[in-house]
This record gives structure tokens, C-alpha cells and sequence, in this order.
């Protein structure tokens, strides 16, 4: 059965991740090009120093954290024991139906943070009395604080180990092996 | 695998739900768990040219649609090349450089979400760097850009092993990076709602959550 989990990063990857960003050595730009090139020098420069000095970590893990989150093992279609992280939410009133929500590359299962609520508490939502649903799973395995990397008995073309992103290239070839 | 999650939680019936990615794997839940899912809700159409509709016949959309379509390979699709033919490579710099992670994702970000340009209008910094912090904290840009790479060895391009009879519906968004006429979506999905809106884009749950919460509560109001 799933185990509940939620997200703990140590204050000192916190801190190694400041350190890098004091660090960065910026690449040059041709003046004036705008996202013409790719991602704009000036607006990159402006993220990476708000990150490094005003974003607020430990704020946004405990509302990342707010959101039910569990992990659990799945065997399945030859890959083996593959732990997936997932947000379960339970609906609000009778007869939820289940939803798994799977978000996509470069996204995270923070995609689900904005429906999340009134998907499963229309009423608290201004959604009327309608019928919730319940959980909205997301896709998103093993956030990395769970562990190894590395992880044990899956095959090769399972792809890596924990997800942030969109590895879901695993779970979809293990629902599209024949003989299921 | 999401398949084997839902029996592990003990749900019998279930939706599924999704874009990007997880609009082709919402597509394949259903249909390789018919006898439980009933139904999937897309918010990234993305079916392929119907087999048997050659190009002679392409209405003007049509043509002009895949001329987007190959524009945008052309101009915007590198990164499915690199992450999809050697993502180890790539993964070294990003995940040993917040900056460089910090650029190739919020490049993404800006493109795709319906922002004129202006990405902070779609999306918070905190909101930006939360996910991106994900991906930094958890290590794992690796193991997701690999995706691509074991797609293009197992996995066929988006079209479906074959139609999908169970229900679909499917939200539709200015801003998306692809647009297939709803014919072609027919083609393959049984469709059950097509339901299109005059701003947002790929982000759907980011960028219009209200707008995709209705859809998704439309479309599975009388499957229930």
C-alpha cells in the first residue's frame, strides 16, 4: 500500500544551489537579440537572482507539501518494484470519481497544484454542488529525496529511476508491452 | 503503469487526464485499461494525417495547419533531437548549472504558455522556480529528457495503435504547439467533446485551470 511522503530537502542543498547560482559564469549575447537566439540573457540573469535571493524554498516545499502526496512500488509488465511518487487527494462528498491527471515534459506534478482543489472540492471552489472527483493522482515518480537514483530491476528502456519530469516514457512502455 | 497504480489504489472506474506527455498516456491508459477507464480528457490534441487521406486532398486548414506544423519542427523542435539522440550528454550541464536548468526550461515555459512574449504574465517567478526547482533538487532533468530518447526506440509516433472507442474529449487552446483539425482527432478517438477556447495555452492547468477543471467536469459528468 502507498506510503505517505512528503518533500524534505536539506537546508544544504539549499545552500549549494545559492552557491552555484553566485558562481554562474554568463555567457555573452548578441546585443540586443531578445529570445531570437534562445533564452534571453537579461531575463535569465533576473530569474537565477531572484532565485538565489528571494525565492523562498522552504515556503514553497510546504505548499508543495500541502498537497497529499504518497509513493508506492509497482511491478508491472516487466518492470519491477519501480516507485512512483503521486499526489492522492480524496473527494469531497459522495461517490468521487477517480481521476489520474499525467503531466508532461518540462513539467512537474506542481502542474496539478491549481486544479487540484477544485477538482476534488467543487463546492469550496464556486464549482455548485457537482459531484467531485476524487484524488487526481499525477504523474511524477520519486522525488529524489526518497533515494537512490539508481534504481534497482528496471530494464533498460524503463528509463531512470526517479522522476521530477516526465519520465513517464517508463510507465508508458510498460502499458503498451504486449501480453499485459 | 498508471494502470497498475489505479487496481493497487482499489479504483474500479476511473478517468484519466492529461497533456503534453500525459496526453498520450491519458490516450493509452484508456485504452489498454477499457474495462476500467472510462474515459480520457486531452487538453493537447495531437493526432497525425488519418492514414488514407493523401495530400492531394488537404483542405487549405489542412495544409496549413502541417505547414505550422513543420515550421515549428524546424524552428522549435531541437530540443527533441538532442534530449531524444543523446540526453546524457545534455544532462551534464544541466544538472550541475541551476542557470543553465533555469534557461532551458523557462525557454519552454515562455514559448509554449500564451504570453505574448512576456512569460510573467502567464506565470509567477515563484511559480517558475518551483518547478524548476523540482527538477534541480530531485536531479532528475536526466531521467526526464530520456523520455524522448526511449520513445524514438520504442514507441511509434502519436498515432494509436488503433481507435480508441472509449470516450474522449478534448480541450483545445490557442497557444498550443499543435492544432489537428477535429477530423483527424475523429479518426482515432471516439470523441465526446471538443470544446475550444479563445486564450491559453499548452500549460493548461497552470495557465487556465478554471477553463480545464469545466471541460473536465463537463466531459465526465454523464460517464459517471
Amino acid at each position: 500500500m502507498p506510503d505517505p511522503f512528503r518533500i524534505e530537502i536539506p537546508d544544504s542543498e539549499v545552500r549549494d544551489l545559492r552557491l552555484r547560482l553566485a558562481q554562474t559564469r554568463w555567457p555573452s549575447e548578441v546585443t540586443g537579440s531578445g529570445w531570437q537566439y534562445g533564452s534571453n540573457r537579461a531575463y535569465v540573469q533576473e530569474l537565477c537572482e531572484y532565485w538565489r535571493t528571494e525565492f523562498d524554498w522552504p515556503a514553497q516545499q510546504a505548499r508543495l507539501n500541502r498537497m497529499p502526496q504518497f509513493t508506492t512500488q509497482i511491478s508491472a509488465d516487466g518492470v519491477e518494484d519501480y516507485t512512483v511518487h503521486f499526489v492522492l487527494e480524496e473527494g469531497v462528498g459522495p461517490d468521487p470519481l477517480p481521476l489520474v491527471f499525467t503531466h508532461g515534459w518540462p513539467g512537474s506534478f506542481f502542474e496539478v497544484s491549481k486544479i487540484l482543489g477544485p477538482l476534488t472540492d467543487p463546492g469550496a471552489h464556486g464549482g455548485g454542488s457537482g459531484r467531485c472527483v476524487y484524488g487526481c493522482c499525477t504523474v511524477s515518480a520519486g522525488i529524489r529525496v526518497l533515494g537512490d537514483t539508481e534504481q534497482r530491476g528496471i530494464r533498460a528502456y524503463a528509463g531512470g529511476s526517479h522522476v521530477g519530469g516526465a519520465d513517464v516514457g517508463a510507465w508508458l512502455r510498460a502499458l503498451r508491452r504486449p501480453g499485459r | 503503469m498508471w494502470v497498475a497504480l489505479m487496481s493497487e489504489l482499489g479504483f474500479a472506474r476511473y478517468g484519466a487526464q492529461g497533456g503534453d506527455i500525459g496526453a498520450r498516456v491519458s490516450a493509452l491508459t484508456a485504452y489498454e485499461d477499457p474495462a476500467h477507464c472510462i474515459g480520457a480528457q486531452i487538453n493537447m490534441p495531437n493526432s497525425p494525417v488519418p492514414a488514407g487521406h493523401p495530400e492531394e486532398d488537404w483542405s487549405g486548414e489542412e495544409r496549413a495547419i502541417i505547414a505550422r506544423m513543420r515550421e515549428w519542427q524546424s524552428k522549435e523542435a531541437a530540443y527533441q533531437w538532442i534530449q531524444g539522440t543523446r540526453p546524457q550528454t545534455l544532462s551534464y550541464g544541466l544538472t550541475d548549472s541551476p542557470a543553465g536548468l533555469a534557461a532551458w526550461i523557462v525557454e519552454k515555459w515562455r514559448s509554449w504558455s500564451d504570453c505574448d512574449g512576456d512569460i510573467e504574465r502567464r506565470f509567477t517567478k515563484d511559480e517558475i522556480l518551483s518547478n524548476i526547482s523540482i527538477y534541480w533538487f530531485t536531479r532528475t532533468m536526466n531521467s526526464a529528457t530520456r523520455y524522448y530518447y526511449e520513445r524514438r526506440q520504442h514507441d511509434r509516433a502519436n498515432a494509436l495503435p488503433a481507435p480508441l472507442e472509449t470516450p474522449a474529449g478534448f480541450s483545445v487552446f490557442p497557444k498550443e504547439i499543435f492544432g489537428p483539425p477535429r477530423q483527424w482527432v475523429e479518426a482515432e478517438y471516439n470523441v465526446q467533446q471538443w470544446s475550444v477556447h479563445d486564450r491559453g495555452g499548452h500549460f493548461a492547468a497552470m495557465e487556465e485551470p478554471e477553463l480545464l477543471v469545466g471541460d473536465i467536469r463537463e466531459f465526465f459528468r454523464p460517464l459517471r
